[in-house]
């Protein structure tokens, strides 16, 4: 626990110390606002009469936070060897590699909440979206989100941990693949019969699905309708059980080769 | 006067061959960006056909697809870099030289635009076999004098945004992360950028990928009509706003090289 926490401040030292306190918050409230502006636009000039805008908007604002984390991890293999150049260090510590991965990340979930908060306090009254809010559902579900997206950013972290030269581009398409499928955006229904089955499937699913109906009150659309939000959390549970005990197996494993094979301290300046 | 001109030029030539080549030595870059470019296509694509648009609408976004790795590339590759280098700790080096900075991101841009043209033209190609999205030809030698013009004014913001970048430190990364997403939406990357309404579109504007976007798909996607402005106007627009930003970037890039050996602080890593 004290490494986990130890990891949190270097995380929180890692985002907001470039710069005064103030343009960190300002930074923190107009980050996330690139995540939706897209939406805010297409639905409001297309969309309209679709009724699909807080289905879209709450949908996208969820991933964002997921996407945070998920990206976190695996950059911050390459941040941490290559650009900082204290991976090394951190081996040599006492916290456990995976302990320190989630503490950073935790930090970059936590900051990407507050975010998404300062922005929906004036997004719900502007855009008059529907706010009914479940506060357990909301509250569990947001620790199971970040351990969904923990275990994916953790077998990402073990893959960059043994590839010197992958780029970041490769979590881009990765998450760029689940936000289509995920149903994030729109609904899967508009898919292929194949693909809309596959998308009830893909991890992130069912906890946009619940973030939605645990904010908004409401099933919104016909994508996962048939399924109690009590069976969405159990769904969300699942996924985030098997995600996270596989994850953590991976970056041990990945953790033990890299320094076998002294990828720990290697550099390219690719 | 030939002498200068050539170590430009051999300059651009070494930094524009990396760009080129080195980036083809790793094909997951490759793979990566184009899988990730289309997906984004399919998410608006499939968006669009949720909204119940029109067809033309696909055509629209798979030239957005297309341009998107330019503007990418003009972020990550161009304005970001200086501050890479830096960090590498290279700068210094290249600052120590008798290289002409302005001929390193010359070359830097017309690698970048050279390797990403590749990546581009995979994006369109997999977006017009999947999404079956026809084009006009009828207009390709002007379409693609645009498409010159914007990566023109496009790489010449890139570099403006270098010494900006750089005279900034860490501050850099955070601006470009910020920046990158709310630019491509602005831009009108998927969709038609007069429905920005004329306050956005005033200030999407400056960015180069807007009104080439515009023009482009005035040309190219046969029932557009929602144009900001007719595309010779864009062109105008377009040649004058790389003219000014190559002029700033030459003047920032003196001011930068006079910093960085005044102070000799500017080209240091981690400062």
């Amino acid at each position: 626990m004290k490494g986990f926490l130890a990891s949190m401040y270097i995380g929180l030292q890692i985002e907001s110390n470039w710069t005064k306190k103030w343009v960190w918050l300002l930074y923190l409230a107009v980050y996330p606002i690139g995540s939706f502006l897209a939406v805010i636009i297409l639905y409001g000039v297309f969309g309209q009469k679709t009724g699909l805008l807080p289905y879209a908007l709450y949908g996208t604002i969820f991933y964002y936070s997921l996407s945070i984390v998920f990206f976190d991890m695996a950059f911050s293999v390459h941040d941490d060897r290559e650009h900082y150049q204290t991976l090394k260090y951190i081996f040599l510590s006492s916290t456990s590699y995976r302990t320190y991965l989630c503490g950073r990340a935790a930090t970059r979930y936590l900051i990407a909440l507050a975010g998404i908060a300062i922005n929906l306090s004036w997004l719900i009254p502007v855009l008059h979206l529907p706010f009914h809010p479940n506060w357990g559902y909301l509250a569990a579900g947001a620790i199971l989100g970040y351990l969904v997206a923990a275990g994916l950013g953790l077998a990402m972290a073990s893959v960059f941990l043994l590839t010197i030269k992958l780029d970041v581009d490769v979590v881009d398409a990765l998450f760029g693949g689940l936000f289509v499928l995920s149903g994030a955006l729109f609904p899967p229904t508009a898919f292929p019969v194949v693909f809309a089955r596959i998308a009830e499937f893909v991890p992130m699913s069912p906890f946009i699905e619940l973030m939605r109906r645990a904010i908004s009150g409401k099933v919104l659309t016909t994508f996962l309708s048939d399924i109690s939000m009590f069976q969405l959390l159990g769904r969300v549970a699942f996924s985030a059980a098997i995600l996270f005990a596989l994850g953590s197996v991976l970056v041990s494993f990945g953790s033990r080769q890299a320094q076998r094979k002294g990828y720990i301290d290697v550099t390219t300046a690719f | 006067m030939k002498k200068k001109l050539l170590l430009f030029l051999r300059t651009l030539n070494a930094r524009a061959y990396v760009r080129i080549f080195g980036q083809m030595r790793e094909a997951t870059w490759v793979v990566a960006s184009v899988v990730g470019g289309f997906f984004t296509m399919t998410t608006y694509i499939y968006l669009y056909r949720t909204l119940g648009t029109g067809s033309e609408f696909s055509g629209l976004v798979v030239l957005g697809g297309f341009m998107t790795p330019f503007f990418m590339n003009v972020l990550w590759g161009v304005a970001m870099q200086l501050y890479w280098e830096k960090e590498m700790g290279n700068l210094e080096l290249m600052l120590v030289s008798p290289a002409p900075l302005s001929a390193f991101l010359v070359g830097l841009s017309v690698g970048g635009a050279m390797h990403t043209m590749l990546r581009s033209l995979a994006v369109l190609f997999f977006g017009i076999a999947v999404f079956k999205v026809r084009f006009t030809v009828l207009h390709l030698p002007p379409a693609l004098l645009i498409f010159f013009v914007t990566l023109f004014a496009m790489y010449g913001l890139g570099i403006v945004f270098s010494s900006l970048f750089l005279y900034h430190g860490r501050d850099a990364w955070r601006t470009a992360d910020l920046v990158m997403e709310p630019s491509n939406v602005l831009s009108g990357s998927y969709f038609p950028a007069r429905f920005l309404g004329l306050g956005l579109l005033g200030i999407a504007a400056l960015i180069p990928t807007t009104l080439g976007l515009d023009a482009l798909r005035q040309l190219l996607v046969p029932s557009f009509t929602v144009k900001v402005l007719d595309w010779h106007w864009e062109l105008l627009i377009l040649i004058g706003l790389g003219l000014v930003f190559a002029f700033i970037a030459s003047w920032a890039l003196r001011s930068v090289e006079y910093k960085a050996r005044r102070d000799a602080r500017l080209s240091l890593r981690w400062q």
